[in-house]
């Protein structure tokens, strides 16, 4: 079987028949990148609600928000910035959960994305929540290149349960003088 | 043998070279370039001067010693550039020739769109060197290209020279391939130019009992290969073959030999780079380990990795074979060779370059010597040692690997005897020191005496060790031995290509295939980000890091589009972000990351503690 159509195949499957062949460790992953992107949207609604809400945000700043306030045009860039890392995070994490084939490129973007996010904001205003966002994505990459993770994505080795890789399939192509 | 023989040796087994559509340059006799060229000298800080010119030369003038010191660099000048009127006149003819099938030549996919940035900026800074660097004068190869059609015109000849040597059972055949010009820049996009050209291979031949010559290997000389990776057996698919003479695909103005047809991509190392290229090569394996990526590097060919080291200049050596060929049965046919074997006297006596020496520092337009030196003087190792240069001065003739099998292992058989009467020595003597220290064991007086068996004991303990593993390990290799002399007298043979550690493959079909757009990006990235530079620069007075730092971003982006390597990249920098974000957490939080260590620790200490309870 060629391997496209593995991966079709795969693809294909319903939610359930994927679950089987997925491993713990990328259901682990898959799951863990909800939160994150829920704190993701939580940043983008706040800095929305500073924009276009101010009756919504104003009591906030009573309990010391206001730091968070980085001046109109940074705020709205934010909220672009966010919510679009919620969504892509969304994405990965849905696409982690259904093995499709670019899920681990996605969720390794989405992370990277977030990190230089994080690291342009600590040269500037340095918003606390910052460091939450670091050490939860660094944790994210160092899980991401788990070695069952990675393996789950790695083109040719992606078999459906009790087949055997077809030869032409695996990318692993030695030749005795290679 | 006889000279006669030694040439019918050639005849039989002379190759077929096919060259790539547009080579102008084919193997002459030296004797009309010679004829043709002048001799002259060139010292350290003087201009070059003319010692005979050209007309009077001859190859038995070119023979006689000379000795001008250390300092004085001979070499031949073949031609006189054109002026610009010879030119332009030259290159307009050219232009209303119709081109027939062979002069036409296109080239293939760029060479800069299967390579990075770094690489590519080096490429423009050497093709900027050129203008410093002592550079053959392009008009010097339009000149070349007339005076060797006359020479044809006055006789159309293509030869080789050719040479026999025996050594250590074997019997080498050395073809050397001369010619005039080396247009490989010039003409083909390639590294450099130069007047004159030497290009070898070798065949290999080992004599039957019956006095039968049969060939076992094939050599071909090449830029980035040697030792092992330059032979093939005789039998190896890869080495082609039309009956007994084996086929050669010339690289297109470089004359380079390949086994197969196709387009080569070569490194060329700039050598006061040279440094950085090794650090990057000792570095890229422990890179590639961390990003797990040493398994697929492992996968991949040599051509294939995209790990050619930035520092080196890619160019392509089309070998293409659709050309001309000549050889038996083709489209020209070999005149008699010129045998080398004794050297003649020009091979020998003359030490100085082939062709114009351009005071290149690189060396890469400076013409080459001859068959028998290298540029700086020194015998070329293919010369004196052509078993060894190509990886065959440790296999043996076919017809001795057997008896020299039987040879070693009844040394190793002797070998054996001698040690095991050893052992059985010294296991005597250890048992007899360790009775005799039990026997001393808690007698108060004897203890000094008691630490010294010890120690002759553990001494005389780990050289039986020693010897009982050498004697094991004797034991194995004499199966291996044993199963190897079945195996040869089965008629079995290894695999024809065991010995090749990294084979120079021609660029696959997925490789060549670059779209138009990925081509066209790769020709002008380089000057674009050099203008977007300095334009940054312009714009953003003294604060353009993050200018460039996005301008660099977006271009690596663009190119790893082009390159199907976005997930690579994608990679690689959330990979560098996490480390630094690790970092910034490890500054700003260091004191707190301790103590929550420390708590942890303590903690777990406990609870295994606890556990024991």
């Amino acid at each position: 079987m060629a391997q496209a159509d593995v991966v079709r195949d795969l693809e294909a499957q319903p939610a359930s028949e994927a679950s089987r062949n997925r491993p713990w460790a990328v259901t682990a992953i898959g799951l863990l990148m909800f939160p994150q992107a829920l704190i993701l949207l939580v940043l983008g609604v706040f800095y929305f609600g500073s924009v276009y809400l101010l009756d919504v945000w104003k009591p906030l700043s009573t309990l010391g928000v206001e730091k968070l306030y980085l001046g109109a045009f940074t705020n709205m860039v934010l909220i672009i910035i966010f919510i679009s890392l919620a969504l892509l995070s969304i994405m990965a994490a849905i696409g982690l959960l259904r093995l499709w084939r670019n899920a681990w490129t996605n969720a390794m973007l989405a992370q990277g994305l977030t990190l230089l996010v994080a690291l342009i904001l600590y040269l500037g205003a340095r918003p606390w929540y910052i460091y939450i966002l670091m050490l939860y994505s660094v944790f994210m990459v160092l899980y991401l290149n788990h070695y069952e993770v990675k393996m789950a994505f790695r083109p040719g080795l992606r078999v459906e349960e009790g087949e055997e890789a077809h030869p032409q399939e695996a990318t692993v192509e030695i030749s005795d003088e290679r | 043998m006889s000279a006669e023989s030694n040439l019918t040796l050639l005849r039989r087994f002379e190759p077929i070279v096919r060259y790539t559509h547009g080579e102008q340059f084919f193997p002459m006799d030296v004797e009309p370039y010679v004829e043709t060229c002048g001799l002259w000298t060139q010292r350290l800080g003087e201009a070059p001067a003319c010692l005979i010119p050209e007309g009077e030369l001859t190859l038995s003038k070119l023979a006689q010693p000379r000795a001008d010191g250390s300092d004085v660099v001979y070499f031949l000048k073949f031609i006189e550039p054109m002026n610009i009127s010879e030119l332009a006149a030259y290159q307009i003819q050219q232009r209303l020739k119709p081109k027939g099938f062979r002069e036409a030549f296109h080239a293939g996919r760029g060479r800069l769109a299967r390579v990075g940035y770094v690489s590519r900026l080096v490429d423009a800074l050497f093709s900027l060197t050129l203008l410093t660097r002592g550079r053959v004068p392009g008009d010097t190869a339009a000149a070349a290209v007339l005076e060797y059609r006359n020479i044809l015109v006055e006789r159309e000849h293509y030869t080789y020279h050719g040479r026999v040597v025996r050594q250590d059972g074997w019997v080498v055949l050395q073809y050397w391939f001369f010619y005039p010009f080396n247009n490989w820049r010039s003409g083909f996009y390639g590294v450099n130019d130069h007047e004159a050209d030497w290009e070898m291979i070798n065949i290999y031949l080992f004599e039957t009992g019956e006095g039968e010559a049969r060939p076992e290997w094939v050599a071909y000389a090449s830029h980035d290969f040697s030792g092992d990776d330059l032979r093939r057996r005789w039998d190896d698919p890869e080495a082609e073959k039309v009956g007994e003479h084996p086929v050669i695909y010339a690289g297109a103005g470089s004359h380079a030999s390949y086994f197969a047809s196709g387009e080569y991509l070569a490194e060329f190392e700039l050598p006061y780079l040279a440094p950085v290229i090794r650090i990057l090569d000792r570095l890229r394996k422990p890179v590639q380990r961390a990003l797990g990526r040493d398994q697929e590097q492992d996968e991949q060919s040599t051509d294939q990795r995209g790990g050619f080291n930035i520092f080196r200049i890619p160019f392509v050596d089309y070998a293409r074979g659709d050309g001309l060929a000549i050889g038996p049965g083709q489209d020209k046919e070999w005149e008699e060779p010129r045998l080398l074997e004794p050297p003649p006297a020009w091979v020998s006596n003359y030490r100085g370059l082939w062709g114009l020496y351009a005071h290149d520092p690189i060396s890469g337009e400076n013409a080459p010597a001859g068959p028998m030196y290298n540029r700086d003087g020194a015998v070329r190792r293919a010369w004196y040692d052509p078993l060894g240069w190509a990886g065959l001065d440790k296999v043996p003739p076919p017809d001795e690997t057997v008896a020299r099998l039987q040879a070693r292992r009844a040394e190793i058989n002797a070998r054996r005897a001698e040690l095991a009467e050893t052992i059985a020595q010294k296991s005597q003597e250890l048992m007899g020191l360790g009775v005799e220290t039990e026997a001393m064991r808690g007698v108060p007086h004897l203890k000094k005496r008691y630490a010294a068996h010890q120690k002759q004991i553990d001494e005389l303990s780990d050289e039986l060790n020693q010897l009982r593993a050498k004697f094991a390990s004797d034991a194995a290799l004499l199966e291996a031995i044993e199963l190897k002399i079945r195996r040869l007298q089965a008629g079995e043979r290894e695999p024809a290509r065991a010995h090749i550690k990294r084979a120079h493959h021609p660029a696959t079909h997925d490789e060549l295939r670059f779209s138009r757009l990925a081509e066209t990006w790769a020709a002008i990235s380089i000057g674009l980000m050099m203008m977007g530079f300095v334009t940054l620069v312009f714009l953003l007075g003294g604060n353009p890091v993050i200018g460039l730092v996005a301008l660099l971003s977006l271009m690596v982006f663009i190119e790893s589009g082009f390159r199907g390597q976005l997930s690579r990249l994608i990679t690689s920098a959330t990979i560098g972000l996490a480390i630094v974000s690790s970092l910034v957490i490890l500054y700003e939080f260091f004191w707190v990351i301790i103590a929550l260590l420390v708590l942890v620790a303590g903690g777990y200490i406990m609870w295994e503690n606890l556990r024991e309870l």
